[in-house]
Parts: C-alpha cells; structure tokens; sequence
C-alpha cells in the first residue's frame, strides 16, 4: 500500500462498517434488507430500524467538518457514504442522513463559530437540522420568498410558512432562508438558524404531511410562523448574505446529492440483473438477449459516465473552486436525467415484474419512485440551466481556447491523491477565467493523439475537441436576453452541449490517468479503453442527437464486467465498493 | 494634489459613463434612459446574470474584483465611485 493509494484506503474502513451494520440486503429476516424496506414503504414510514442503525454508525459526524470534530474532510468520500444509504433505502439516505447535510452546508460556509459548533453537536448527537428554502409558491425562485424576517429593537419578527421540508416536524433547528429587506436585490434575503424549542408554541403550526409519489417514508412537512421572535444572532452570517451563502452552499449539494442518489441506479441494476438471470422466456434465458444485454449495458456506462462527472466536479470543488458555480450545476444538469432515464430503461427488463409492489423485485419501483426528487428536489434541472447559461459567454470569450490556460491541477483526475479537507470558505461565486475541465480535454486529446496507441478513442475525443469551436462561437456573442430566463430554446440547446464536453472530459482524463498508473496500482478494467469508447460513443451521440448503438465489442467485454461484479458482490460505480450480501 | 483629484474625478466619470452604455446595451435601451442612482435590478439586471457583469467589468479594467460587487454596489453611481477607488492611482502612493 503506497501513500498514493491513501486517498482512496481511507474511506474503505466505513464503508465497510456501514454495510456489516445494514446487513444483507436480500435475507427477508434482516430487518434492514430490502423486503423491510419496502414494507416500510407501503406504510408510508421511515425504516425505523435503519435510523437505528445509522445512529449507532454514527452518520451524523459524516455531514460535520473535521474541524468541529466529524468526519467531512472529503466530498467525494461523504458522497460515498451517501451513496451506500441510497443503495439501500433513498428514504434512509435523503430523511436520515441528506436533509441534514443540505441545511448544515449553510452554516458552514457562512455561519459563527457559535452557530457552527452548534449544529456541530446537534449532529454528532444524532439530532437533526431540517432546510427550510422551498415555498410551494416560488418553486426554485428564491428571490420571490414570502417568508419574511422584520428587525426590530434587539430582536427579528419571522413570519410565514414554508412547504415540503425534509424533518421539518422532528428537526431540532431550522435553516430558514427569508425576505428581511422588501426593495428588489440580492441583498434582500438571510438565513436565520433558529432552534425550534426557542419558537413559542402558539406561534408555530405544522401542516400535515404533503403526500408524495416517491420518498414515502420522509417527514415532508409544512411550518408556518405568526410573528415569531427570535434573537438577532439566529442570523448566518451578516444580514442580506442569505442569496451569497445559498449559492455557495448550493455548489456543495449540487455535486453531493446526484452522487449519493445513484446508489439507486446501482441496486437498480442488481436487481435486474438478479431477474434478468433467473428469467427464462421464449425458450431463453433473459440474459442471454442482445436487447437485454444492450440495456444492461447501456445503463452500467451511464451509471460510470455519472460516477465520472460527480467524483471531478466534487474534486475541483477542493481544488478548483473557481469553477465551481458552473460544475455543480452541470451534476445537477445531467446526473439526475441520466439516472432517471437508465432507470426506466432497466424497467423494461424487468416487464410486468417492475410494476409489482411486492415479491423477490418489488423494491424496484420504490426506488423507481425515490429516484424522481433527484430532478427536481432542492435545485430543479432548469434553474441548473439558467446557471450555466449566463456563465457560457464569459467562458466563450475567455476560457476555452486561451493559450495561457492555467495547468490543470493532476490531482483533480487521480483518485488515489488524497485531498486536502475541503474549504468551506473558498467556495467562490465569481465567474471563472477558467475552465480546467475544457483545457483538460483539449491538452489529453492532443496528447492521446500523438501517442498513436487508441487510434478510436483519439478520433471520439478529437469529435469532442472540434466541437469547442463552434460551441464557443455560439455562445461568446449571446446578447442578455438570449442567457436569462426568457432565453430561447436554442441558446438553451448550448447548456446541453456545454455539459455533455464537461463530461467527456471527466470520463476522458479519469482514464487517462487510471492508465497512466503501474498496473499493480490501477483498476484494470478502468485502465482498458473499452468502458471509455463506450461512454464517449454515447455521450456523442447526446451531442449529435443521435441514437447510440452498443457494438457487439463492447457489449461483450461490458457485460462480462458486469457479472463479476455481481457474482462477487461490489459496487458498479467507480470505486468497485464490497458490498453486504 | 489638485491634479489627482481630477483625474479621479474624471475616472470616476469616464467609468459611469462606460457602465452606463454597457448596461444600456445590455437590457437593450439607450444610454440616456439608464438612470446612475436607481439598482441596476429596475432595469432586469438578475443576480446571477450581475455575478457575470462583475468578470467584464475586470477584464475591461484589468482587475480582480470581488465577485458580488454589483450586488453591493447596485447603482452606477455607487458602481463608479468604488471601481475608481479601486484603480491604481498615479500619485504620491
């Protein structure tokens, strides 16, 4: 074991301990597998068991820095624990574990060493804290809350309501996002963080659960508040920062809710390969089809195109902050569409099966289900795009194609060097000068083109490279109303392509250096080329609008992969996880 | 001394005059009709679409400035007089 493999040591002792502690997820006695999972979903209940369990794992201390004495250090290994809960029950992972995360990142990034340790302790003793942004009125408008914060002589007024919030009934604190000034601006808004035992009873009411169509088991509630009185040190940070920390927390949620929801996508495909396997029609084995064999395929390259983009973008957020607006947006973008859509996809293998709600399968379409909230929960794939779209013109003009492009850190693409623990405070808004991921496409393509070794993959990626051209001379002259919400549908189509080159790249420059390693250091699937061809195929037929088409090349070696993983028990994501059962 | 003064005078005037036509450009409006004292919001200028104003405003001066500038300094009349105090002089200092 070298130093360079510490990066990714670390985070094995955990995982591993998470696993023996959820136990098996097919035995129907444990009562945290699958079947209790789904029992728990048809009473509309959190696994009472599983939170059990992850108190005793302790899953508080993972959302808490290791500077306040938890274990947040590296995105990427928070957003493995994430993505184990999410494997196993997505209610576990978003109402045990995530909605604690999301209000906790705030106070992170803008809230008092008090305010901090406050939350801090709450969380490492099991406690939760619930986020409370979303008005059913506003959607993703944030500018438009009515809930509203008044200063008074040394105190601040709260009052109205706040609508599907995780926990918002058994929270301990809340994180409220509010209106505190009426002028129109982007200082208009606060965060206030406010213990829920300081509120007076009278003064607070709690709607009843808002019934939804997946994560049946989450507390999804309403509070409202009357003319609340709360102590002016509730606010984080100074008053009128609430917009500024949102954003910023925002790049943390966005790369880390994607990662650990497609754990969902990975049981996903266990569970159909687990079908697929035993299920004879027509006289043959499921499995042995080429239409099944395709999805199952397709949907194991869209789960690692995924796995790609989220472990870069949680990594540049450590070590290139400036980009970091535009990448976290670009996860919640593509991710959630790509897992929902594999997801579906593996439905169709599955048949009439995936429509049952009980038997050796039911589990599938509660997770079907679950997986919907990754689209449109806490940021919704529109308000990504208008993100992203404002930012394309800058980085048209000064990014792409600078030739004093900054060196790209060789850290953002090797798994295996371990990160600094990550910076709350240099997570940045500024609109980068930058953009490492483009320059890392451009400088790998040229040089996997002079090697001469993967002539397909230099003619996929040299695709990829000729498309920053055009791309940039679409979007460098975009007037303001073409980049702002009354943007046409065509200057939207740029955001589209811009996230797809984002993900080349990640996929591109994670196996650039995976094969670059010795080979006792590396994963040797990663280091073949075939996943990779597979992944850029279809990524430029996202490009192209085309169809994809798996060859029977790829489709072989791919599959193959895909039964060793499940005859031996790991993970089909990156990091190859052993996984309980 | 006085010379200084004027010359930041005129900086500062020069820069409104600068902002004033770009964010006329901008919204898609004259420069006459953009008011220096109202928040550039009145004229649809979002928050996000501000953080992006910010990273043109630096190349155009040649400086690194802090990406919530706009929202800090909402008018061109507050805009001006901070980017003017923020340019190197070329005085005493």
């Amino acid at each position: 074991m070298t130093a360079a493999n510490k990066g990714g040591e670390v985070m094995d002792a955990p995982l591993r301990k998470l696993e023996a502690l959820l136990g098996n997820p097919w035995d129907v006695a444990n009562p945290c597998g699958f079947q209790a999972v789904l029992d728990a979903d048809e009473r509309g209940e959190m696994l009472a068991e599983g939170e059990r369990v992850l108190d005793r794992f302790g899953l508080g201390g993972a959302f808490v820095p290791v500077s306040l004495g938890g274990r947040l250090h590296d995105l990427t290994h928070l957003i493995d624990v994430g993505r184990a809960l999410f494997r196993r029950d997505p209610c576990l992972g978003l109402g045990h574990g995530a909605s604690s995360l999301i209000a906790a990142v705030n106070v992170w990034a803008s809230g008092s060493k008090a305010q901090q340790v406050k939350v801090a302790d709450l969380l490492l003793s099991n406690r939760k804290i619930a986020c409370a942004y979303h008005e059913l009125d506003h959607g993703n408008d944030l500018m438009r809350a009515d809930f509203e914060a008044v200063q008074r002589i040394g105190e601040w007024v709260l009052n109205g309501g706040k609508q599907v919030i995780a926990n918002v009934e058994r929270a301990d604190a809340l994180v409220l996002f509010a209106r505190t000034d009426p002028t129109a601006g982007s200082r208009s808004h606060s965060l206030l963080l406010v213990d829920k035992a300081a509120l007076p009873a009278e003064r607070v009411s709690h709607s009843p659960r808002f019934a939804s169509m997946g994560m049946r088991g989450v507390p999804l509630g309403g509070i409202r508040l009357h003319d609340c009185a709360v102590s002016p040190d509730c606010v984080l940070g100074s008053a009128g920062s609430g917009l500024e920390t949102a954003l910023k927390a925002f790049q943390v949620t966005r790369v880390a809710l994607p990662g650990m929801f497609m754990g969902i996508l990975d049981t996903g495909l266990r569970l159909t390969l687990r079908h697929a396997s035993q299920r004879v029609l027509y006289g043959r084995g499921v499995l042995d089809l080429p239409l099944t064999q395709a999805l199952l395929v397709n949907a194991f390259a869209d789960l690692l195109l995924c796995d790609c983009l989220v472990t870069v973008a949680a990594r540049s957020l450590h070590l290139t902050p400036g980009a970091g607006i535009v990448y976290s947006a670009a996860v919640k973008y593509l991710i959630p569409k790509l897992l929902i859509d594999a997801m579906t996809s593996l439905s169709s293998v599955l048949g009439a099966q995936f429509y049952m709600r009980r038997g050796t399968h039911g589990v599938f379409q509660k997770l079907l289900r679950d997986l919907r909230p990754a689209s449109f929960g806490h940021a919704s794939r529109a308000s990504c795009q208008m993100t992203i779209l404002p930012q394309l013109p800058p980085l048209a003009r000064r990014a792409w194609t600078r030739p004093d492009a900054l060196p790209v850190p060789a850290a953002l693409f090797d798994v295996d060097v371990a990160l600094a623990p990550f910076a709350f405070d240099a997570i940045t808004l500024g609109a980068g000068k930058h953009d490492p991921l483009i320059s890392a496409l451009i400088a790998t393509s040229s040089a996997l083109s002079a090697q001469r070794t993967h002539s397909e993959l230099a003619a996929l990626t040299k695709g990829f490279v000729d498309s920053v051209g055009p791309l940039q001379q679409n979007c460098a002259g975009l007037p303001p109303s073409e980049v702002g919400v009354m943007a046409s549908v065509q200057s939207h189509s740029h955001v589209g392509r811009y996230v797809t080159l984002l993900a080349a790249s990640a996929c591109l420059n994670l196996w650039w250096h995976e094969h670059a390693k010795p080979a006792q250091h590396g994963d040797a699937f990663l280091r073949d080329s075939r996943w990779l061809e597979l992944v850029l195929q279809r990524l430029q037929c996202r490009l192209n609008n085309a169809t994809p088409a798996t060859s029977t090349k790829h489709c072989t070696h791919m599959l193959a992969e895909l039964r060793h993983r499940h005859e031996h028990g790991q993970s089909f994501d990156l990091r190859r996880r052993d996984l309980s059962g | 001394m006085t010379n200084q003064i004027a010359d930041t005078q005129d900086t500062e005037a020069a820069l409104k005059d600068w902002l004033r036509h770009r964010i006329a450009g901008y919204v898609g409006r004259t420069p006459e009709d953009i008011r220096t004292d109202v928040s550039l919001s009145n004229y649809g200028l979002d928050s996000v679409y501000a953080l992006t104003l910010v990273g043109d405003i630096e190349d155009h001066l040649g400086l690194t400035l802090e990406a919530t500038l706009m929202w800090d300094h909402s008018t061109i009349d507050a805009l001006g007089k901070t980017l003017a105090g923020s340019l190197p002089g070329d005085g005493c200092h």
